[in-house]
């Protein structure tokens, strides 16, 4: 039983994608942040959008619910 | 027991046991995971593995094709045997960047990613808003491009498999020309109505919105006939992302769907083989005043032995 709950708030969590800070470099259609996933511009926001480069690393802060990432700064 | 084709596929040698198998149940649900074949036997010389296929034809129609994921035995020698279809195989996670995507080109990109046979993929000619999911199931993905596309375009699409290629149909091409009921092949039924759940006769829309004048917006709709009649049902939402005048669209959308009595009927019959999850038919029952209204099957179990035999439930 205590299994269970665990691993139905284990999936819920999931799902429900919590914020959370991320890594990434910019290229050119969004920001990649892992080999697979490349975040597209669209759902970047922040003041740094329109100044990072390509080829920059950026930490990115994910919304709640996983559909807007806001540029913190860049890293280097 | 002639109308039966029962054939298995065990180590690239394929065998016909339709004289063996004791029970044959099929189920399916409309966009609900995948469709389910259970059956058993009696034979020990034939040992099926998980991973064998299995082809179950009726009445000279195709009913089922999919793989035995699961077998069981005991000692009086009957083998039970579930087998699913191809979507089985869509329940595997991935992260998705949708971008520019509708429900038809994503189920074409889950196709050729996971290697699913593919068949009519019709198209949903709804554009999706770009999305990451991240860590989802592909069914769930397309599931809920299903239910976006219904939102904003008011078409409702089915993705099943059928024998063998997974398919997206419009529900609207499901239509059968079939009437079951009191007088014609229904034995049984079970109906009930209620306000109880998904009845909802005010909309409020919270619109957190994006920079501009409309944050902050609150967006009522609600019909006064109906709070007069049920009390007042209130449905709340946090739009992210969106302005106000796509909260007042889908605000006027959900309320269509939401202030309607939800009707629920259950029916056993003989059985059609053309009746699956997501076909409707002519629905006519006396002692609840219905005749000939469309319903829609939600979920339906056929059972072949020892007569062709259906429960299904539908929604109205």
């Amino acid at each position: 039983m205590i299994n269970e709950i665990k691993s139905i708030v284990q999936n819920y969590l999931n799902n429900a994608k919590l914020t959370e800070f991320l890594t990434g470099s910019v290229v050119l259609d969004g920001i990649k942040i892992s080999e697979k996933l490349t975040i597209p511009n669209e759902l970047i926001v922040g003041n740094l959008k329109s100044t990072a480069i390509i080829g920059d690393n950026v930490r990115l802060l994910r919304n709640h619910g996983g559909q807007t990432y806001y540029i913190l700064e860049v890293i280097n | 027991m002639t109308k039966i084709e029962f054939l298995v596929s065990v180590n690239n040698k394929t065998w016909e046991i339709s004289e063996l198998v004791k029970s044959i149940e099929f189920s399916d649900k409309l966009n609900d995971g995948c469709s389910k074949l259970e059956f058993s036997y009696v034979d020990d010389n034939l040992k099926l593995e998980n991973g064998s296929g299995v082809m179950f034809r009726y009445d000279s129609k195709n009913i089922f094709s999919g793989i035995v994921f699961k077998h069981g035995h005991n000692k009086k020698g009957e083998i039970t045997v579930t087998a699913y279809d191809q979507l089985r195989y869509a329940k595997a996670k991935d992260n998705v960047v949708v971008q520019k995507d509708t429900a038809t080109t994503l189920t074409k990109r889950m196709c050729n990613y996971l290697g699913i046979p593919s068949g009519t993929l019709t198209d949903t000619a709804y554009v999706l808003a770009t999305t990451v999911q991240e860590d989802k199931t592909w069914l769930d993905i397309i599931y809920s491009a299903i239910s976006d596309t219904l939102l904003y375009r008011e078409k409702w699409f089915c993705l099943r498999d059928e024998f063998g290629k997974v398919t997206l149909r419009d529900i609207n091409d499901l239509k059968l020309d079939l009437v079951l009921g009191d007088k014609s092949l229904c034995y049984d039924f079970d109906y009930e109505k209620s306000i109880d759940e998904e009845f909802y006769n005010r909309i409020k829309i919270y619109v957190k919105g994006k920079d501009d004048a409309t944050v902050g917006t609150t967006i009522v709709k609600d019909s006064e006939a109906s709070i007069k009649n049920y009390g007042l049902l209130q449905y709340f939402e946090i739009m992210e992302n969106k302005n106000a005048s796509q909260a007042k669209s889908k605000a006027a959308v959900l309320l269509g769907l939401y202030n309607q009595e939800t009707e629920t009927l259950s029916l056993d019959c003989l059985g059609d083989t053309r009746v699956r999850a997501g076909t409707s038919f002519y629905g006519t029952i006396e002692d609840i005043k219905m005749e000939n209204k469309r319903l829609k099957v939600v979920s339906v179990t056929h059972k072949y032995i020892p007569i062709h035999t259906m429960s299904l439930e539908v929604s109205l």
